[in-house]
């Protein structure tokens, strides 16, 4: 039986080969449609991810007593009593999978010792002060986020540093600073005694807000100065590092923030005086439709599996019907009816793994030549930076003469896109394709095997 | 007998045949008119995400004197006329716009939140396009955004409407010189970004008065929001060419780094969709081939006995030709009403995921479609008949199995 089979394959060169192709491309289309499949999941995934979306660990100012409110000249002293933020819980939360950065915020005012704000409105001695946030990473900072500041020179605050300084192109310009200079400055609460701290200038960034032409020096946005916990903490004199003003953790997808936050709100915190607070926005806004483009994607390699299962079992009943004659001759020798169908059934079998097995190959071939299509048209599409020359008629012409687009920060190398064949959707095509095959050819033959010899043969055309 | 009846005759005698051969048809038709209109509908889906990502093109008059003597930064712009703005947002690709320019202004019934006895105005056409509310540092909390229709309205923060007890409807007057303005909506901000809560948005008839300037000239920023963000550059470059400015006295922007940062994954995605369609059209005409050749292929017994009664082998290729594509018709008879309900499904479904997105089916296309499956089978004839045609009929007979 085993031999027939293996004459009949080798022998109907023509017939097998027409067979084997047949396979092959189907088999080939199936798991090209499943590795595109693949890719475009992780395009998604990809682009939830530059949407991205936050946690943010705050502290809770409606739980009241955590807070005390005293009454002085001028307004309400408002005071923290409750638990103060640290990196022990930046540390837990961190521990949550599924976050890859955070940014944390202190909150300071100090006075310029050895250069100037940029003055507004004065009431009196005493107001030339600005407050200045320290960050975890500046690039996460919200202001750089929104895209109210801009770096345009030098670098973003990390962890690692230690008392660096972002400062505005107003002020760089203002005060003649540039990367790499130190400036001074004292803490300015009323409690006094506070030290000079030296802060060393490793970025400019630009201020795209329109403020109005009304602003006190402290709230003119170009006087802030972002610096690092590590300076924070010695101008405030803290014993640890506070982050007054919460902590931002970004999510890798988008799509789990509410079951990562739920996690979050597991963890042993304080959650008498920290709450919790979700923004997903950016991702809300997008979700339908990729959603939308996700399941045609989805839907059309649903319609690939099953119009190529529909074409096979066709084309095998096609094959089959044509071997009326042969399988009279077959059943008039005395050849079982079971015999003939299992020799059917294998002769497609041997030659579906070989047409499964070259698939392997041809659509891996594909999926190289995909990514690589994908990639050159993505290369000359790119578009290059352009220079914009400043154009908010305040700071109008940097330190240095002329702009430096920082943008190796939103310029890192898109997330590759790289269409790959699995071995496991192989396992796939070789289970689903034998399973068919069998199926098909059975269901082909029962006609014919139900026949007496005598009909089929007086049928033969 | 003639081809035809030789066509017709074998096409219904040979039910099984016919029927698995009319069925691949249908199959693959159906396959590929839906996969068209799934295209088009995964395009449409791009091109609402894009539209929910704002990109913009700043237009802002250049200083004209720069006053640095004193303490403050005094800048005067050159003005754009509401003509130019006209003619830029007159564009179909442009969305929306928004003309912003600010001033400080005196407080006459009211106090501003931070004390001083004046603060910031920021007059708006649309105020739901400013900056602040496309960035999300700022959000309407209550009421509505001022429009270009509104005359005299104001949006004020949270901070102020609490401070003075004021709400919806109520009024504002500002001295030196006098004005009114009614309250349309109060807006909210992040706290982390420190917005000065004195900021009151307004339009631009209350500014003009206020400042006792010239109605109809922006001394400000003005952004336009393109419809799809791709085509910014083109937008922006065609208004630059249709706008009789002193184009050297302004400048452009473009502000795209929302949609910057999903470009590169929302094309690919397209372009792998795409990929898809073309390997499945592939497939299915090297599909079609391999059936009509298999076809053809287990007739040669057929084919020599015709050629020994005589038949013209040009003949018999025309009937093998006319058999297939009698079925094809049949095949694009059935599918043609099936793929429109399909289809109608499809934007059934995206109606309800992403709203209003029309995924039609041009008749043309379809048209188109059958056309090229038509000669599609023709040529499979022709190839799978080519060996036929070059054998000699003893040769034929004696190579049937």
């Amino acid at each position: 039986m085993i031999e027939r089979a293996f004459f009949y394959t080798t022998r109907k060169r023509g017939k097998t080969l027409m067979l084997l192709l047949t396979l092959f491309v189907i088999s080939t289309f199936v798991l090209t449609g499943l590795s595109i499949l693949a890719a475009a999941d992780h395009s998604a995934l990809s682009l939830r991810q530059s949407v991205g979306g936050s946690i943010k660990l705050e502290l809770d100012e409606n739980n009241r007593q955590n807070w005390t409110y005293q009454q002085s000249v001028g307004g309400t002293l408002v005071g923290y009593t409750g638990t103060p933020i640290t990196d022990a819980d930046i540390e837990k939360v961190m521990s949550v999978k599924g976050i890859h950065g955070y940014n944390g915020v202190g909150d300071g005012s100090v006075f310029a010792m050895d250069f100037s704000f940029i003055s507004g409105f004065s009431f009196g001695p005493g107001s030339d002060y600005s407050r200045l946030p320290s960050v975890s990473n500046s690039e996460y900072f919200n202001y750089f986020r929104r895209g109210a500041f801009k770096l345009v020179e030098g670098r973003h605050i990390t962890p690692e540093d230690d008392h660096a300084v972002l400062i505005s192109t107003a002020l760089a310009e203002r005060n003649g600073l540039k990367l790499g200079d130190t400036i001074t400055v004292q803490c300015c609460y009323d409690a006094g005694g506070y030290p000079n701290v030296s802060l060393e200038v490793i970025g400019i960034y630009q201020s795209t807000l329109d403020d109005g032409g009304f602003t006190t020096t402290s709230t003119d946005k170009r006087n802030r100065l972002i610096i690092d916990h590590k300076a924070m903490q010695e101008i405030m004199m803290h014993d640890v590092i506070q982050y007054d003003n919460g902590v931002e953790f970004f999510v890798d997808d988008p799509r789990d923030i509410d079951k990562i936050a739920a996690q979050i709100q597991k963890l042993d915190l304080d959650w008498n005086c920290f709450k919790l607070t979700v923004d997903n926005t950016a991702y809300e806004a997008v979700a339908s439709s990729l959603t939308a483009m996700q399941n045609m994607v989805t839907g059309l390699i649903i319609g690939i599996v099953i119009v190529s299962i529909g074409i096979l079992a066709l084309i095998l009943n096609m094959w089959i019907k044509q071997r009326t004659h042969e399988t009279g001759i077959l059943l008039s020798i005395g050849v079982s009816k079971v015999k003939i169908v299992t020799q059917y059934i294998l002769e497609t079998l041997m030659i579906a793994m070989i047409a499964f097995g070259l698939s392997y190959f041809s659509s891996g071939a594909i999926a190289q030549g995909t990514s690589n299509l994908l990639f050159s048209q993505v290369a000359e599409t790119q578009p290059i930076p352009e220079i914009e020359t400043p154009d908010d008629g305040t700071e109008y012409l940097d330190i240095t003469g002329q702009y430096i687009p920082y943008d190796t920060s939103n310029m890192v190398a898109p997330d590759s896109i790289e269409v790959h064949v699995t071995v496991e959707h192989l396992l796939w095509v070789y289970l689903l394709g034998m399973a068919i095959c069998t199926a098909a050819v059975v269901l082909a033959s029962l006609p014919v095997v139900k026949m007496k010899p005598k009909n089929i043969l007086s049928q033969m055309s | 007998m003639n081809v035809l009846k030789r066509a017709f005759l074998y096409d219904t005698r040979k039910k099984g045949k016919s029927l698995t051969l009319f069925l691949l048809f249908v199959l693959i038709t159906l396959f590929v008119t839906i996969s068209f209109s799934v295209l088009s509908a995964t395009q449409a889906a791009a091109t609402n995400l894009r539209e929910t990502v704002g990109a913009s093109f700043t237009l802002r008059g250049k200083p004209m004197e720069l006053n640095t003597s004193g303490e403050n930064y005094v800048m005067q712009f050159i003005p754009i006329s509401q003509q130019d703005i006209d003619l830029i947002a007159g564009s179909t690709e442009i969305k929306a716009c928004n003309a912003q320019q600010s001033a400080t202004a005196a407080a006459s019934n009211f106090f501003f939140p931070s004390g001083m006895p004046s603060g910031t105005i920021s007059a708006n056409t649309s105020s739901a396009w400013n900056r602040n509310f496309t960035s999300g540092i700022l959000t309407l909390a209550e009421g509505r955004h001022i429009t270009q229709d509104d005359r005299h309205a104001a949006l004020v923060s949270r901070e102020l409407a609490e401070e003075n007890e004021l709400q919806i409807g109520s009024e504002l007057s500002f001295k030196d010189p006098a004005a009114t303005v009614e309250i349309i909506g109060i807006y909210e901000s992040d706290p982390s970004m420190e917005f000065d809560a004195d900021t009151i948005f307004t339009d631009h008839n209350t500014l003009w008065a206020l400042t006792e300037s010239e109605s109809g000239t922006y001394s400000g920023r003005v952004d336009f929001f393109v419809t799809d963000p791709a085509r910014l550059e083109t937008v922006m470059e065609q208004s630059k060419k249709d706008t009789p400015l002193q184009w050297e006295d302004y400048t452009l922007q473009t502000d795209t780094a929302e949609y910057d940062a999903i470009a590169y994954q929302l094309s690919t995605i397209g372009r792998l969709t795409t990929l898809l369609i073309v390997s499945a059209i592939t497939v299915s005409v090297i599909v079609f081939f391999l059936i009509l050749a298999m076809r053809i292929r287990g007739r040669v017994h057929e084919v020599g006995v015709l050629l020994a009664v005589g038949v013209a082998k040009g003949h018999i290729i025309a009937q093998f030709f006319v058999e297939a594509t009698a079925i094809l018709l049949l095949a694009f008879l059935f599918s043609c009403p099936a793929s429109y309900f399909a289809i109608v499904q499809i934007g059934a479904f995206l109606r309800d995921m992403v709203g209003a997105v029309n995924v039609d089916l041009p008749t043309w296309k379809l048209l188109l479609q059958y056309g090229i499956e038509v000669f599609v089978v023709f040529t499979g004839v022709m190839v799978a008949a080519y060996p036929i045609f070059h054998l000699h009929p003893k040769e034929i007979l004696s190579k049937m199995s």
